[in-house]
């Protein structure tokens, strides 16, 4: 039973799915299983924080190497829960929220979750600026071919890229910019991601079919 | 020192970095912007649009990319509220209903767009592609009151919207799933509503199939396309003073890619050369 029926919910609900698309009457059917979906989302963020809790907290017990990350990671949760649930706006009337602009909530994602996420993400320049001088070699036609055109595309979609090759004698008359819009991003690059996507699409299909025939059973947990 | 180079500290790259994007923000040098085709298009398809036209914009960004959509996000609403259009924003990220509550009042401050009138936040659904489904025709049955709570009846804009096919045009601020692609899917595909979109730098190769076939109408690609939008819109913002320093960390890159790769052809013909010599000796 334990595996029977997540198979007939995932084979009822995706067969439901595919056959109110091609039937317009039946549309009504993808409408109510929208509202499931939307439903167990919801239920899904609930169980995600409680999976959190849990895991956290095994690890805080047992003293597990590196526990005060888990015990900041698991504070953080455990104040924002507070602050976007609890506390409300002074004279904000009947209609303010916790999330409203100027409540402990906000200034939370104000000012430590928006720097820090941004911070995470800016570190990426530094790895970036790092691997590309320790692996950007022209080790090959294939190898060299990508460097240059890596190298045109970040080098000449910026100001000052195309300032200094305005600078350049005789090569200034070929429009860079137009080329790299027009041929390498507008063209190369559009016939790669549209093999990709295609590609992706196709695969996307028949992993789905597999799902749904019981064939590919790995989302059911490991022990399928 | 080839050997040298060839094994540089990474510390000594991170602080080339470091000065090549902290400079130009002390002393900006204000390289001049052009204007690219993509973002002259996204430009025109907000001009063409009539007085009073409701723009659906859905707010589809983190903190991590905020430098690149938020810009773009300020200009674009900037533009509409000076056109006399209505904005109706949604976000299928949790964080963009927030961002989107910080860029329309900072706009509407500006433009004096009002509140319920002329633009309305409905906050954040959770569901993705699905939600973008399920509101279809009936908005109201989604979204059954803005961010603050308040209900439909109080916002006199959302009397003229009741689904997709109310919206003139969709305005999709994205940087990764869910985002354009899910709207063109679902509500290009099956609504036929205009799209247009903004992407960070790294996303927009993805969305360029798209705009090539016509499935979107109008791509911002990330910092660069954000700083000529608001060059076009003669409204210099942050996007336009991180040009600079974005400049300086690519130069920056490049002079080490090219670094790199002359110490590696320097240290191939060494070691060819040290080959033919120990042949030689044999």
């Amino acid at each position: 039973m334990k595996r029977e029926v997540p198979l007939l919910i995932t084979f009822i609900a995706g067969g439901v799915m595919i056959i109110q698309f091609y039937t317009s009457p039946l549309s009504w059917l993808g409408d109510l299983f929208n509202d499931f979906f939307n439903i167990i989302v919801t239920c899904a963020y609930v169980l995600g924080a409680a999976s959190l809790l849990i895991a956290n907290g095994r690890k805080i017990q047992r003293q597990a190497p590196g526990w005060g990350y888990n015990a900041v990671l698991l504070l953080s949760l455990l104040a924002t829960l507070v602050c976007g649930f609890c506390i409300f706006p002074q004279g904000g009337g009947e209609a303010a929220l916790p999330t409203d602009a100027g409540t402990p909530f906000a200034w939370i994602f104000q000012y430590i979750y928006t720097p820090m996420s941004a911070a995470t993400y800016s570190l990426l320049a530094f790895y970036i600026a790092s691997a590309s001088y320790r692996a950007f070699r022209a080790r090959s036609l294939e190898a060299t071919i990508l460097l240059t055109t890596a190298f045109m595309v970040m080098l000449f979609r910026i100001p000052l890229g195309e300032y200094l090759w305005e600078q350049l004698p005789v090569l200034h008359r070929f429009p860079i910019g137009d080329f790299i819009e027009t041929w390498i991003m507008g063209s190369f690059n559009t016939a790669g991601q549209r093999a990709i996507m295609l590609g992706a699409s196709v695969g996307l299909i028949s992993v789905s079919l597999k799902i749904l025939l019981g064939i590919e059973r790995s989302y059911l947990g490991s022990a399928e | 020192m080839l050997e040298k180079l060839n094994t540089l500290d990474r510390r000594w790259i991170y602080l080339v970095i470091t000065v090549a994007v902290v400079i130009p923000i002390i002393f900006p040098i204000g390289l001049p912007i052009k204007i690219s085709q993509h973002t002259r298009q996204f430009y025109e398809r907000i001009e063409n649009l009539p007085q009073g036209a409701i723009v659906c914009m859905s707010f589809d960004y983190g903190p991590g990319t905020r430098v690149e959509c938020h810009p773009m996000a300020e200009a674009a609403l900037y533009h509409l509220f000076s056109r006399h259009c209505k904005v109706v924003a949604v976000a299928l990220w949790p964080e963009g209903a927030l961002f989107a509550r910080e860029a329309l009042r900072e706009v509407a401050q500006e433009t004096g767009a009002a509140e319920g009138i002329d633009y309305v936040n409905l906050g954040y659904k959770a569901g993705g592609e699905v939600v973008l489904r399920g509101a279809g025709d009936d908005w109201r049955a989604f979204f059954p009151t803005d961010i603050d709570g308040r209900s439909w009846e109080t916002l006199p804009l959302l009397e003229n919207v009741k689904g997709w096919d109310s919206i003139d045009l969709i305005c999709a601020w994205s940087m990764g799933k869910p985002g354009v692609l899910e709207y063109v899917r679902v509500v290009g595909g099956t609504y036929h509503r205009p799209i247009i979109t903004g992407t960070t730098a790294v996303t927009s190769p993805e969305a360029m199939p798209l705009l090539n076939s016509g499935q979107i109408e109008g791509i911002l690609q990330g910092m660069r396309g954000a700083s000529e939008y608001e060059t076009l819109l003669n409204r210099p913002g942050s996007a336009v003073r991180g040009m600079d320093a974005l400049s300086m960390a690519h130069l920056a890159i490049a002079a080490f890619i090219i670094m790199a790769n002359v110490i590696y052809w320097l240290n191939k013909k060494r070691g060819q050369r040290s080959n033919s010599a120990n042949g030689g000796a044999r």
